[in-house]
């Protein structure tokens, strides 16, 4: 045998070596497909709010199956424990999103097998929880007011859920609300001395040693408006938006008081009547002085701080807007009420001639002629005229007329070349003291001038407006005043012992008796329009349809300068307002 | 894993006669540097000059003590917590080798390599899975003999010779350590460790022998004896040790023939 062929069969042999076999089979019974877990957290809520550093304390419940795991993940961190009860602390990212806190279970079957005892077969839960982060300083905490069923302000602050500090405050004007009332997790705070407008309260929360989060809750409730209407031309309606709050209103201190919005008084015509509301929180007496106040002036009728005159012929009104007499031409009246037309603030009274052809306004000595195109003519001056007499007139013929002392000028605006002025003198009573309505009357054309003297009634011839004649005289006086008649220049209205009467000019001839229902009255004027005839006795004026010799209408007159008086097409203008009295003129 | 197993076989069993010619020549150098006797270089003279050399092939079978072996396997099994039993613990097992001698004033002196290896595993498995732990532990001893026969004292059968034997010589140890462990229906499911290592002692065996001649220059030879090591340590950790003991009887058969 060869050494090779030893060697050969030598390694072959010691390649035999000991190899190990066999496997060991243990029947184990299989875990059942279900167990029964129970986690706790050591808050109840599903949807956890984080404000800082958190600590939670869980406790598990395997229900008889040993815990092998579990797994709490929460952010991308993923912390392990094998205690069923065990704490952890979540220190908040800074998110505002939802993000989950997972806690899983991994507990052993307990069958004893392989896979149990290497604890890779496990019965397995997970439950999830909603966390987010809420930075205190930004957001979390609502604020905010509303109305207490009894009607005063609340301010509130709820807290975010499961906050459990919730030491606040809200001052105003540095003084501390103190807390009204608790419902659930709000907290409400009283101020029953605010009624409206702007007020700024000031919220805090001290959520972290030296960490104060702050925040203004604004409240902005509108104030009471006021608001007057006419009721009639005798009362007016005071109103006033009702706040949602349970408010104690005052209309001029003592002219209403309650809790209502609305209140009825009584006003004259151009009366201007002060109005002023004050609000007060409801425990009025407790309260000095009120919260809010609004005031204003309220006047029947439109406003009209200016002055106009009515011409029949055109049916149209003349307007003196402003001291620059630019004038404004209008078929209606009352202009209506306007931020503008409040504005006006005329002091040339002006005329116009029944025709409508000449318009003239007069300013201290100055009279400023315009034509029926309202451009202007010509000025004039006429010395001084006193206004507090009621005598002017501009007859169709273009003859501006005044009385200056007891001297008559008759001024012609019309631009005719033919004559300038005439004036003479008559006997009138020159007592600026004694003012009678109706002294002097113009024919409508211009052709005469009647006067009721102080010893008599004369009717002046002006045809020529050069020479002056007395055309009839009228001894004694029995005539007491005169108005011409508006549209026809034949005929006069006069008082001639206490009776009205229609007259012929200049023949002074009866033409028919006008009963008037009152007595010891004055004469102002007829409305060219209408024909109603406008009276005054006492403090009152008195409205006669002529023909029926009914009152029409009975207005108290106040203290109205009556020269500045006119009605015209029912339109009843005073000092500053104007009535439109057509429903009530029938 | 076999095959790279007889590669290592077979490179130690080259180191082994490197290693035997080397003595050769080491004691010869010996020999004329200290000035020994003229009879002992006549034997070498009549190892080389005569071929009065033998050549021996067995196999055989030898227990194998491996206390702290097993005391090691069961301490991984109680470790792993999976109550796996044990399916084989270290048994008795074949082992294997090759021997030179030289006869010389009716003493035989010879070189012997020795292939022993022994192993435990414990498994465990279920419905879930399976666990095993293996221990493959391989030896290679090294060792000198003198041989004895005693047979002319009594010798009845022509053919028959007996005698006793002693050797001694150095123990390398192998061992190796695999462990799986398998979760079915798992994602990757298998784990698996392995770790091996190896040390040496030395070890004396006193023995009995018996050859049968068939021809004029081939015996069949028988022995028996019981081998002694020191045994090695392996240290797990720094607490633990444990011995890997070879120690135990030794039955052998073989083929010897004369050169």
């Amino acid at each position: 045998m060869k050494i090779s062929r030893l060697l050969f069969y030598l390694l072959f042999l010691s390649s035999c070596t000991f190899e190990p076999e066999g496997l060991n089979f243990v029947e184990v019974e299989e875990p059942t497909a279900l167990q029964r877990f129970q986690i706790s957290l050591s808050t109840d809520e599903d949807s956890i709010c984080l404000y800082g550093p958190t600590q939670f304390s869980v406790s598990l419940n395997s229900f008889g199956k040993k815990l092998n795991v579990a797994l709490i993940q929460f952010y991308n961190n993923t912390h392990t424990v094998d205690q069923p009860n065990f704490s952890f602390t979540i220190t908040p990212e800074e998110t505002s999103e939802w993000t989950d806190l997972t806690i899983s279970i991994y507990a052993s079957t307990g069958s004893g097998s392989i896979a149990d005892k290497l604890k890779v077969e496990n019965y397995v839960m997970s439950r999830t929880w909603k966390i987010k982060y809420i930075d205190l300083s930004k957001d979390g905490i609502k604020t905010g007011y509303q109305i207490h069923p009894e009607g005063y302000l609340e301010l509130f602050v709820i807290p975010p859920k499961q906050l459990k500090n919730k030491t606040f405050s809200i001052s105003k004007y540095g003084n501390l609300l103190s807390v009204s009332r608790t419902s659930g997790d709000t907290t409400f705070y009283a101020d029953k001395s605010y009624c409206s407008g702007f007020m700024r309260y000031y919220f805090s929360y001290v959520y972290e040693t030296f960490k104060t989060y702050q925040r203004d809750i604004e409240v902005n409730m509108p104030n009471a408006e006021l608001k007057v209407e006419a009721v009639g031309i005798d009362s007016c309606k005071i109103s006033w938006s009702k706040s949602t709050l349970k408010l104690y209103y005052t209309i001029n201190d003592t002219q209403y008081k309650g809790f209502g919005n609305e209140f009825s008084t009584s006003i004259i015509p151009n009366e201007v009547k002060y109005i002023k509301l004050d609000v007060f929180p409801p425990d009025y007496g407790a309260q000095r002085l009120s919260s809010f106040s609004v005031s204003k002036n309220f006047t029947l009728g439109t406003k009209a701080n200016y002055f106009m005159c009515y011409s029949l012929v055109k049916d149209r009104f003349f307007i003196s807007k402003d001291i620059d007499l630019t004038y404004l031409e209008s078929s209606t009246l009352p202009l209506p009420e306007s931020e503008v037309n409040s504005q006006y603030k005329s002091k040339v009274n002006i005329l116009c001639s029944p025709n409508g052809k000449y318009i003239a306004g007069y300013l201290y000595s100055q009279i400023y002629a315009y034509n029926e195109d309202l451009n202007f003519s010509k000025k004039i001056n006429v010395g001084n005229i006193p206004h507090y007499r009621p005598y002017f007139a501009l007859t169709n013929d273009g003859a501006f007329s005044c009385l200056r002392g007891t001297k008559i000028v008759i001024q012609n605006v019309s631009g005719s070349a033919d004559w300038d002025s005439l004036s003479f003198v008559t006997d009138v009573d020159p007592n600026p003291n004694v003012v009678y309505f109706s002294q002097i009357a113009n024919s409508i054309d211009g052709r005469y001038v009647c006067a009721r003297e102080q010893n008599g009634f004369r009717i002046f011839d002006v045809s020529d407006h050069k020479t002056v004649s007395v055309a009839y005289e009228y001894q004694g006086k029995g005539v007491a005043s005169v108005i011409a008649h508006p549209t026809n220049p034949g005929l006069i209205y006069v008082k001639v012992n206490g009776i009205l009467q229609l007259r012929t000019c200049p023949e002074f001839e009866l033409i028919k008796t006008i009963e008037m229902p009152i007595s010891d009255y004055y004469l102002h004027s007829i409305d060219p329009y209408s024909g109603v005839v406008l009276l005054m006795k006492d403090n009152y004026y008195y409205f006669i349809d002529q023909n029926t010799s009914r009152i029409l209408l009975k207005l108290v007159s106040g203290s109205v300068m009556h020269y500045n008086v006119i009605l015209a097409r029912n339109q009843f203008k005073m000092s500053s307002s104007v009535l439109d009295l057509t429903n009530y003129l029938k | 894993m076999m095959k790279k197993e007889s590669t290592l076989l077979f490179f130690v069993q080259r180191i082994a006669i490197c290693f035997f010619l080397s003595i050769s020549v080491f004691v010869q150098s010996q020999t004329q540097q200290s000035g020994l006797s003229a009879d002992r270089l006549r034997v070498w003279k009549d190892m080389i000059y005569d071929n009065n050399i033998y050549v021996s092939a067995y196999f055989g079978h030898g227990s194998y003590s491996m206390n702290g072996m097993r005391r090691l396997s069961k301490d991984i099994v109680r470790l792993s917590g999976l109550n796996a039993t044990v399916n084989s613990d270290f048994p008795p097992f074949w082992l294997y080798g090759v021997s030179v001698s030289q006869t010389y004033d009716d003493h035989q002196f010879g070189f012997n390599l020795e292939s022993m290896s022994t192993g435990a595993r414990s498994s465990i498995s279920d419905y879930s899975g399976l666990y095993v732990s293996d221990f493959i532990c391989s030896g290679y001893k090294l060792g000198v003999f003198i041989e004895k026969d005693l047979s002319y004292k009594i010798n009845t059968i022509k053919e028959l010779s007996f005698g006793y034997r002693l050797e001694a010589g150095s123990l390398a140890s192998k061992i190796l350590y695999k462990s799986q462990v398998t979760v079915y229906n798992m994602d990757q499911g298998t784990l698996t460790d392995e770790f091996g290592f190896i040390s040496a002692t030395t070890y004396i065996e006193p023995a009995v022998f018996a050859n049968w001649k068939l021809d004029k220059k081939t015996f069949i030879q028988f022995s028996t004896g019981f081998m002694l090591d020191l045994p090695s340590v392996l240290y797990i950790g720094t607490q633990s040790e444990y011995q890997i003991g070879w120690a135990g009887y030794r039955f052998r058969l073989g083929l010897l023939r004369q050169m």
